[in-house]
């Protein structure tokens, strides 16, 4: 018995490097450490679409304003830091990100649609 | 009308992977102040969608391109990101390349290779034996169910 499972986990194992599969997926996930948008480009385009004056997004204005965006939240996050730690502590919190809305004239838009 | 209100909401994990890559380590960030800023990030797409379509309109185009996002994240006073936006455009257009390249690599060897076409029925055989034999083997580890296997075998 034990003989005959060794011997099958020998096989197995010689046979699994050959499948393409399992080779194809390896090399997927090496060579793509990072993708170019962390933000989910379908949703960022169903949001694009929601604008009844946008006829047709191509592929690189999706991603270059789902790139926008998480360089936005990357910004928005920053400010509000220096404000939380002005006010002494480690987290943030909402009225971090309204002061933040308030000092920043390229954050005016945001003035009232938080609240 | 028919959309959706999560329609406007983007992944809750990856607005906090975000915020927390952006910050020092050690940096919490409440509940509150992440939705705020979800919603932030919300307002923003639509606001640069929306600015962006004016430049399409201006150019009489009806395609939203890069020039348009570009010139939109400038008016909206935003040219901190205007570096970042160009290296990601220009990684995005490599990786179009690229892809297009490999599809014409892979059309020409498909042509060279039509004769091996019945190759790949093998593997898939070979697959299906690896895996029941995986599963025979992670059996065996745990010991009480390693005399069961000796039974039935």
């Amino acid at each position: 018995m034990a003989g005959a499972e060794n011997g099958e986990i020998v096989d197995s194992a010689a046979d699994r490097p050959e499948t393409p599969n399992s080779e194809s997926q390896l090399s997927g996930d090496g060579d793509k450490p990072e993708r170019l948008s962390k933000l989910p480009l379908t949703r960022i385009k169903a949001m694009m679409k929601l604008d009844p004056d946008v006829t047709l997004a191509s592929q690189e204005s999706v991603l270059l304003i789902s790139k926008a965006t998480e360089l936005f939240i990357e910004a928005l996050a920053k400010e509000a830091y220096v404000h939380a730690r002005q006010g002494k502590r480690k987290t943030l919190q909402k009225k971090d990100i309204d002061n933040s809305i308030e000092e920043l004239d390229s954050f005016a838009f945001l003035e009232g649609t938080l609240d | 009308m028919a959309e959706k209100i999560e329609d406007l909401n983007l992944p809750n994990a990856v607005i906090t992977r975000i915020i927390k890559d952006a910050l020092p380590e050690g940096v919490n960030v409440s509940k509150e102040a992440r939705s705020a800023i979800s919603r932030a990030a919300s307002v923003f797409v639509l606001y640069a969608t929306s600015c962006a379509n004016n430049f399409a309109l201006k150019g009489k185009r009806k395609t939203l391109n890069g020039t348009d996002v570009i010139a939109a994240v400038q008016e909206m006073e935003f040219e901190q990101f205007l570096d970042q936006l160009k290296d990601s455009w220009e990684a995005f257009k490599k990786e179009q390349k690229d892809k297009k390249d490999a599809a014409e690599k892979r059309k020409k060897t498909k042509e060279g290779e039509k004769a091996e076409g019945s190759s790949t029925g093998q593997p898939s055989q070979d697959e299906v034996n690896t895996s029941t034999e995986a599963a025979g083997n992670t059996d065996s580890m745990e010991q009480g169910e390693d005399k069961d296997d000796d039974q039935e075998m």
